[in-house]
């Protein structure tokens, strides 16, 4: 079951939001389409002020933007019931098992008591917590705290999960199991998933689109395979000849060199997808290409590369 | 063996049903409170027992006053000498004045139930992050702190309302057959509960504002408890000696609540005439005028630090 694809989950229009003189969210625009996004950016880039803003956690100094056709700054209660948030900081009720605190989370959320106590219980044991829900959430590891957010953000069943760094602080184990845990409800239970993090790898596994956030502005978003697509501009090259010969017949057909390893060339292609420059470049040099395909570029590249622009 | 199913299923609950989440936060909060109460028996059950010390000690003499003049040929001269006694004219089933000491009396009940039970209410949440959780949910930081204020109410009222009402209840079956009197219990009754009302809205919205200023239960118990104490018994006192004014006395935080309560139980013994009533009126207005901002100020989701 994948997550119903009716519209975009967020629309946000001119989105500004402010801490007191400093603009930490600037203009923003964007719509996102269902299904699990990747928040990326660098600290301080305004990606949890964002998932703040869309909870209506902040109010806006301008713009206006929905969530689930909820408006953010009018109808905070309605669209709260529809959404589950695990925030970054390490936050608990205080004083509660983990059974407890997860039982209160659905009763605030409007659940009647019997279900909230059933629904505790069952996601707990989805979330990895079986005998430790009796236990005080003050005693619990890094791991078991991060598993009991992530239980309290799902008790009454969310249209759309907020998750701001879920992975912080958990063993390779338990990150392995925590994404595990997001691909399933965003794969196959039809929930939606924002989860910021800045960790490249962990918007890799789980999220089929990204925003990515740099100085409170969207500087790029699309799906993942189109960010970390094969470039079409570049292309790798090895060939048998003279390196230094084909060197300076790419620079006369205006082939640039990204970089160069003994007989191994990454060329900046004048034009996306045109390889006859560098054949030409070959024959020209007395070299024969013994090798030719174009550049993968990794989402961290790409990334570094979309911040690189945006700054 | 239980087979638990540990994949995840969709609820089929409704969700355009009410949220009373203050209704919520304080079932929570009572049962944390009992929790921590109970957390050592000995000085909780001591603590129970003294409180509700002076309701037995004014159950008794309502009670005894009632069967001795109801028996004075058996009595003797004892009935005669009662009757004329401060404390059996005090403790008269429907006298205005044995309530208002019953509320008074609790004074140092109503002090310890805010250290022990108050002081943490908010101070734990901000130190937790808890606010965050309560509301990125359908909570209102009203509803939060009505929450909040509820809970220590209850607590305060447990201890000062509740034995009130018992000791009305009392009164009432002993004053049943007069003609007259059950209305007039009725109607004590009545103005009973806007007293508690006062009585317990205010020491929790003090309680509840120190919450909210720190981070730690400690803390806030330490400033409730110097900013009362000195108050109460220090700067008013010297201020008093040295002018001998009795409008010093509304320095005292129970002085203002004390003379509301009398003036709606009707006590005309316990009201201090030198003190007109709107001036303790404005007093708790005062309060109320700096807490409640204060409360709002401090209860947000999010922490902007500059």
């Amino acid at each position: 079951m994948t997550p119903a694809a009716s519209g975009p989950i967020i629309e946000l229009k001119g989105l500004t939001v402010k801490y007191g003189a400093r603009t930490a969210l600037d203009n923003v625009s964007v719509a996102v389409e269902g299904g699990a996004v990747g928040l990326l950016g660098p600290n301080g880039a305004g990606k949890s002020t964002l998932i703040k803003t869309l909870l209506g956690l902040l109010q806006p100094a301008a713009g206006n933007g929905r969530v689930l056709g909820q408006d953010i700054a009018t109808h905070t209660a309605a669209l709260r019931r529809r959404v589950g948030y695990m925030p970054e900081r390490d936050a608990a009720f205080p004083g509660l098992t983990g059974f407890q605190a997860t039982w209160y989370a659905g009763r605030l959320c409007g659940m009647p008591d019997a279900d909230a106590r059933r629904r505790a219980h069952e996601v707990l044991l989805f979330a990895g917590l079986e005998e430790a829900r009796y236990r005080d959430t003050s005693t619990y590891s890094t791991g078991m705290r991060q598993r009991v957010k992530l239980a309290q953000a799902l008790v009454h069943d969310p249209d759309l999960l907020f998750l701001d760094e879920p992975t912080n602080g958990l063993d390779p184990r338990g990150r392995i199991e925590m994404l595990d845990l997001i691909r399933l409800l965003a794969r196959e239970k039809g929930i939606h998933v924002v989860l910021s993090s800045h960790l490249l790898r962990d918007v890799e596994e789980v999220c089929n689109a990204v925003v990515v956030v740099q100085g409170g502005r969207i500087v790029r978003h699309e799906r993942l395979s189109a960010l970390s697509r094969s470039s079409a501009d570049a292309c790798a090259v090895r060939i048998g000849g003279d390196p230094a010969a084909f060197r300076a017949a790419c620079g006369e057909r205006g082939l640039a060199v990204i970089s160069e390893k003994e007989r191994e060339f990454e060329l900046r292609l004048v034009r996306e997808g045109e390889t006859a420059p560098v054949f030409a470049a070959a024959v020209a040099s007395g070299a024969i290409v013994r090798m030719l395909r174009p550049v993968r570029v990794s989402l961290e590249e790409a990334l570094i590369d979309v911040l690189g622009g945006g700054a | 063996m239980v087979i638990h199913d540990r994949s995840y299923a969709r609820w089929n609950g409704s969700r355009e049903g009410p949220v009373n989440a203050v209704a919520v936060i304080l079932q929570a909060g009572m049962r944390r409170g009992v929790a921590t109460l109970f957390r050592r028996k000995i000085p909780a059950v001591l603590l129970i027992l003294t409180a509700f010390g002076p309701f037995v000690f004014f159950l008794i003499a309502i009670y005894g006053r009632y069967y001795v003049l109801n028996n004075a040929a058996n009595f003797g001269g004892l009935a005669e000498e009662m009757r004329g006694s401060e404390l059996a004219q005090m403790t008269t089933a429907n006298g205005e004045t044995v309530y208002t000491y019953m509320f008074v009396f609790q004074w140092a009940f109503v002090l310890v139930t805010c250290v022990l039970l108050g002081s943490g209410l908010v101070a734990e949440d901000r130190r937790a992050n808890a606010l965050e959780l309560y509301l990125a949910r359908p909570v209102t930081v009203r509803q939060y702190l009505l929450g909040k204020l509820a809970t220590i109410g209850s607590f305060i009222a447990m201890v000062t309302v509740l034995p009130t009402m018992i000791l009305l209840l009392a009164a009432l079956s002993l004053s049943w057959g007069e003609p007259g009197e059950a209305a007039r219990v009725l109607g004590l009754m009545a103005r009973t509960v806007a007293a508690g009302a006062v009585w317990v809205a205010v020491p929790s919205m003090l309680i509840v504002t120190a919450s909210c200023l720190t981070e730690r239960a400690r803390n806030a118990a330490i400033l409730w408890l110097g900013v009362v104490v000195m108050l109460e018994f220090v700067i008013s006192n010297i201020l008093l000696e040295i002018f001998d004014e009795q409008s010093f006395l509304l320095l005292q935080p129970s002085f203002s609540i004390r003379q509301i309560m009398t003036w709606i139980l009707g006590d005309t013994v316990d009201f201090n005439a030198a003190v007109p009533l709107w001036q303790s009126v404005a007093v708790l207005l005062a309060w109320a005028a700096f807490c409640i901002p204060t409360m709002l100020r401090r209860v947000k989701p999010v922490e902007v630090v500059a």
